[in-house]
């Protein structure tokens, strides 16, 4: 591999990290803990836990089971059971649309989007978490799940036989639609709160 | 009260957001694989079919070299400009009686894989519940590659159902593929136009589907990406003449930011017989390792060219994310003088005392 694509993939890689630094940061984790995770999950990208092997069905470290326990943490923390009733809320609605938006538009994904679904499925996240609770942990934890509830859908039709598919959770690890949308969900949910009080302020 | 009304505001706003998002996409509700859109010149002459939806902006370079850029799009039938003829790189002189030379201390590696697993041929099912006709094709290549020297990692991972996630799903299988760090990575499909004529060729006396080659154009390696599809067809056009139609550029992200040098390929449509495809993908196994390890007078994949476009892109992206931080600083701050405490503090806090959760 040339040099010049050598740094083309680190550049990419450490923009990409930087958000998530800042993303986690957020969620009112300390940086040590924030640089902690985020380490955890680039490792754990490596590494799958097989659940079945007929058909097959795996969990990613990094790309589904972290996100998942930092979902807990950040919900155990949470404390008000409203907030907590509010983010479940929005985390069905999420993968209702996620559900909704790959299979209507069955090809969804092919160049017909106006931007790529990836980003769709984390938009869906964070606008739904902002309507139904406006916090940014309310963001992370419906782009997160969201997703994830989605491919629940897609595990269920497989059990049951109706399609013929191996299913790995959050295989991508660091870059797999679970921690994207979770991260992106978090930066919408920035971005339009930022505006807000912007607004308010004048 | 005045909260309450921004509340209701901003709600209205997200919503008029992603009801817009799927009211543009809902044009496409009624698509299924059978309609494509057909795409003609300004003077209404027909140019390509493809089975994939085409934005403005879309780009195209036609097998006889002639480059357009789609202006118009109007349900399934778009409008592109002619914008001249281009001359693939002319270091391309592949003496082709003259065998790449395969030195074993520089083994190269190509991925494999396929996104939509159930992409069958006529006669029978063209879209099976499972590992379809495409998985042969790719199987080919690999072995193909193989009797060259090349190295394979080819994975028959299904990602289905499908559906507007199968990217998202086959987005591992293109990262285990990379993270073995192989020059190239390959999602082979079938295209679904009707007309099969427009797919197929005779190359030494064989009927072959064509090749398509499709490049993203929504992701930070395009630049190299467009430069790979761009010396495949060059190499091609000299060794294998016919066999790759033409280069598709798509509004679209085809896990082709994963790794640089990532092309997607659709052998043939649904109408052409598997047998074809195969043939087709055993004839490609030629220009591929030219590309790779470079024939007389033909530098190798990793070249100068390679590198220009990817320090051009990295350019690119530190541009843009400093530009958009910069704006979003001084959309939050309202002046220059915010912005530029903001950056203070962000320093003074990031670079002394470690951050502001203590």
């Amino acid at each position: 591999m040339s040099l010049g694509l050598i740094i083309l993939i680190i550049v990419g890689v450490l923009i990409f990290f930087g958000a998530a630094q800042r993303v986690l940061d957020r969620l009112y984790l300390s940086d040590n803990v924030a640089l902690f995770v985020i380490a955890a999950i680039i490792a754990g990208s490596f590494f799958s836990l097989p659940i079945s092997k007929e058909p097959l069905i795996s969990i990613n470290i990094g790309g589904a089971l972290i996100p998942v326990i930092l979902v807990i943490y950040i919900l155990s923390k949470t404390g008000s059971g409203k907030e907590i009733f509010r983010t479940i809320i929005a985390t069905v609605f999420t993968a209702g649309a996620i559900y909704s938006v790959t299979v209507i538009l069955r090809n969804f994904g092919e160049g017909r989007d106006i931007i790529d679904p990836m980003y769709i499925f984390a938009l869906t996240g964070g606008i739904f978490a902002y309507i139904f609770g406006r916090t940014r942990r309310g963001a992370f934890v419906a782009g997160t799940l969201g997703y994830i509830g989605y491919e629940f859908v897609n595990i269920f039709k497989l059990i049951t036989g109706r399609i013929n598919t191996e299913i790995r959770l959050g295989g991508a690890g660091v870059f797999d639609s679970i921690v994207i949308s979770g991260i992106f969900a978090v930066l919408l949910v920035e971005i339009i709160g930022e505006t807000r009080e912007k607004i308010l302020k004048r | 009260m005045r909260n309450k009304v921004l509340n209701v505001f901003s709600i209205i706003i997200l919503f008029v957001v992603i009801i817009g998002q799927l009211a543009v996409a809902a044009n496409f509700t009624g698509y299924n694989e059978d309609e494509v859109t057909k795409v003609y010149d300004k003077k209404g002459e027909y140019i390509f079919s493809i089975a994939m939806g085409v934005t403005t902006g879309d780009r195209y370079i036609s097998q006889d070299n002639k480059e357009y850029k789609v202006v118009k799009v109007n349900n399934n039938k778009a409008i592109a400009e002619y914008e001249g003829d281009i001359e693939l790189k002319a270091e391309l002189t592949v003496n082709v009686n003259n065998l790449p030379f395969m030195a074993v201390e520089n083994k190269k590696t190509v991925g494999i894989y396929h996104t939509h697993n159930d992409e069958s041929y006529k006669p029978g099912s063209v879209s099976i519940k499972g590992k379809g006709d495409i998985h042969d094709v790719g199987r080919q290549l690999a072995k193909s590659l193989k009797e060259k020297g090349i190295e394979t990692i080819y994975s028959d991972n299904l990602h289905l159902p499908h559906d507007g996630a199968a990217y998202s799903r086959s987005r591992a299988t293109a990262l285990s593929i990379a993270k073995n760090r192989p020059d190239i990575i390959l999602d082979l499909h079938r295209d679904a136009i009707p007309d099969v004529s427009e797919y197929t060729t005779n190359i030494n006396g064989k009927n072959v589907t064509q090749v398509r080659l499709v490049v993203g154009r929504q992701n930070p390696n395009r630049k190299v990406n467009d430069q790979f599809a761009r010396r495949l067809k060059a190499i091609s056009d000299k060794v294998t003449p016919g066999l790759i139609k033409d280069i598709f550029y798509g509004k679209g992200e085809y896990n082709q930011s994963i790794f640089p040098n990532s092309v997607l390929m659709e052998f043939g449509t649904y109408g052409n017989r598997q047998r074809q495809a195969i043939d087709a993908a055993n004839l490609l196994a030629s220009p591929i390792s030219y590309l790779l390890y470079g024939g007389k007078g033909n530098k190798p994949l990793g070249s100068d060219v390679e590198q220009r476009a990817a320090f051009r892109t990295v350019l690119w992206i530190i541009g843009i994310f400093i530009a958009g931080l910069f704006a979003y600083l001084y959309f939050i701050e309202g002046s220059l003088e915010g912005v530029k405490k903001r950056i203070k503090r962000f320093f003074g806090r990031e670079l002394t005392d470690k951050g502001d959760n203590k």
